[in-house]
């Protein structure tokens, strides 16, 4: 072999460190530090399959309160960051294909900024985890579960999150309270009324005394949750769809039940096209558009998402009014329904931009957010 | 005679839709199970068949089911009149549904709201 010179020797060093300059400069810069403009900080990194490391992680940062109504927008902001996020995972899942590396870098949602999450939103939320897991076929990353607040991992275990990803037992914690408890979310592709039924059948045995009146509620309550979940079936996801993520065509459900204050909540969550935009298939869209244009003295431009509160709340009045000409289109109208039978409370529905609420005997709670719901949610928060 | 279904001296059929339908489900087949289009074509359609034949009754019991969502309840019982199986008349007189019950008295109300209704569009087409 040839005998370096010394000034070879000299540029060979110096273009080493060269290099190891280059490459230290060059590694942080992610496109994802640079977008959220934070540091890579030591993170625990929870697998199903290993034991618990440590590795380098970017905080997506999320607000201590995740409910839709005491925080609607920056729970909508944060569960759209998890989408996106969950959605790059699966885009890079794909190009990595079997040479998925273990890797001890991520950007992940600062759950531990979390302390307090509602069952509606942890179910919107479990419901992208589900979409990302049954992509992926592949096992969920939790990040510094350690430090999470007990409420939101009592929540997240009572809604059966930690066992449905793959962490059965370890991380399942008891309730906070054992006034307030929160079933298992079911999930399905098909209109199955045996699941409604046996949820229906869960929450009454959550209550410690039965009586009439909260029976037949639940009865009721049964009916309104079988339109709901039908109307995800029928129309939530067409073929033809255009859909910002991709969808796996299912629904989520699940309910809680509040004993003191005698509340019963129940919800179907969907992340099909919404209702804003399948209602121009509706037979009664005409009769929608009417409605809009008389309340406000426009006629919307189909789509614009700046009026998705107000054409829910027209296409729920439109189904509640519909007389005998048509003989479909009645399954908002006995959502709504369900609500003025009861003693008190509202039916939410959520759907892409906008939301309504719906109380008895009041004028309904229209409004439209900057950030999507990424499907529709259907909540009754009744008093049985 | 059907799987659940109970008949009387006056051979008067009754069916309780529990027995065939503990949970109802959607209107279309293709829904799911438990559908009223189902229910209607497996059970309805042919005890009022029968009835009509024999010009005796049937009595359909809503009770003891988890609930109706609105489309069973339409395509099952507005869907006999609707899809042209049997004449408004022939249902009026061999049809009875009841509710004994307080909790699913509602729903033989709407049964009986759709039948008209569906009376109505088909003498209007």
């Amino acid at each position: 072999m040839k005998k370096l010179t010394s000034r070879r020797k000299r540029w060979l060093s110096k273009r080493q460190r060269a290099m190891a300059r280059h490459h230290f400069r060059r590694k942080p810069i992610s496109a994802s530090r640079k977008w959220h403009g934070a540091q890579w900080k030591p993170v625990s990194i929870h697998r199903p399959s290993q034991k618990a490391r440590i590795g380098l992680g970017v905080a997506i940062p999320m607000p201590a309160v995740m409910c839709f109504d005491k925080n609607p927008e920056a729970t909508l902001e944060s569960l759209d960051r998890i989408r996106s996020i969950l959605h790059q995972e699966t885009m890079q899942h794909r190009k990595a294909g079997a040479r998925q590396k273990n890797t001890s870098k991520v950007n992940y949602s600062a759950f531990e900024n979390i302390r307090q999450i509602s069952p509606s939103a942890a179910l919107v939320m479990a419901a992208e985890y589900e979409r990302t897991y049954y992509l992926n076929k592949s096992e969920a990353t939790i990040i510094n579960l350690d430090k999470w607040d007990p409420a939101v991992r009592g929540t997240l275990g009572a809604l059966g999150f930690f066992e449905k990803f793959g962490f059965p037992g370890t991380f399942e914690q008891p309730f906070a309270t054992d006034r307030f408890r929160i079933l298992p979310m079911r999930s399905g592709s098909s209109a199955d009324p045996l699941e409604i039924k046996a949820l229906i059948r869960d929450l009454k045995d959550l209550y410690p005394l039965q009586d009439e009146d909260r029976t037949a509620g639940l009865v009721h309550l049964f009916g309104a949750m079988v339109e709901a979940m039908v109307n995800v079936v029928r129309h939530a996801y067409p073929a033809d769809g255009k859909f910002p993520y991709e969808p796996i065509n299912r629904w989520w459900m699940t309910g809680a039940v509040d004993q003191d204050a005698r509340w019963t909540t129940a919800m179907v969550f969907d992340q099909g096209v919404t209702i804003p935009v399948s209602l121009p298939n509706w037979q009664h869209y005409a009769g929608v558009l009417r409605r809009i244009a008389s309340w406000t003295g426009l006629a919307p431009a189909a789509g614009d998402p700046r009026s998705d509160g107000l054409a829910i709340s027209a296409a729920v009045e439109e189904s509640v009014t519909s007389t005998g000409e048509s003989h479909r289109g009645r399954g908002l109208a006995q959502m709504r329904d369900f609500v003025d039978q009861c003693r008190g409370g509202y039916l939410r529905i959520m759907s892409r931009f906008g939301e309504v609420k719906l109380r008895p005997g009041q004028k309904p709670d229209v409004r439209s957010y900057e950030t999507s719901a990424g499907g529709t949610l259907i909540e009754w928060n009744v008093v049985l | 005679m059907e799987r659940g279904a109970l008949m009387t001296e006056q051979g008067e059929e009754t069916i309780r839709v529990a027995v065939y339908a503990p949970a109802p489900g959607g209107r279309f087949a293709s829904d799911g199970p438990f559908s009223g289009e189902w229910f209607r074509e497996t059970v309805l359609r042919p005890a009022l068949s029968r009835a009509i034949s024999h010009g005796t009754k049937v009595r359909v019991e809503l009770d003891g089911t988890a609930g109706y969502g609105s489309s069973f309840l339409e395509e099952a019982f507005g869907g006999l009149i609707r899809t042209k199986e049997f004449l408004p008349r022939d249902v009026e007189q061999h049809l009875l549904v009841i509710a004994k019950t307080g909790i699913f008295r509602p729903y033989q109300g709407l049964v009986e709201r759709y039948l008209r209704e569906a009376s109505r569009t088909l003498s209007a087409a």
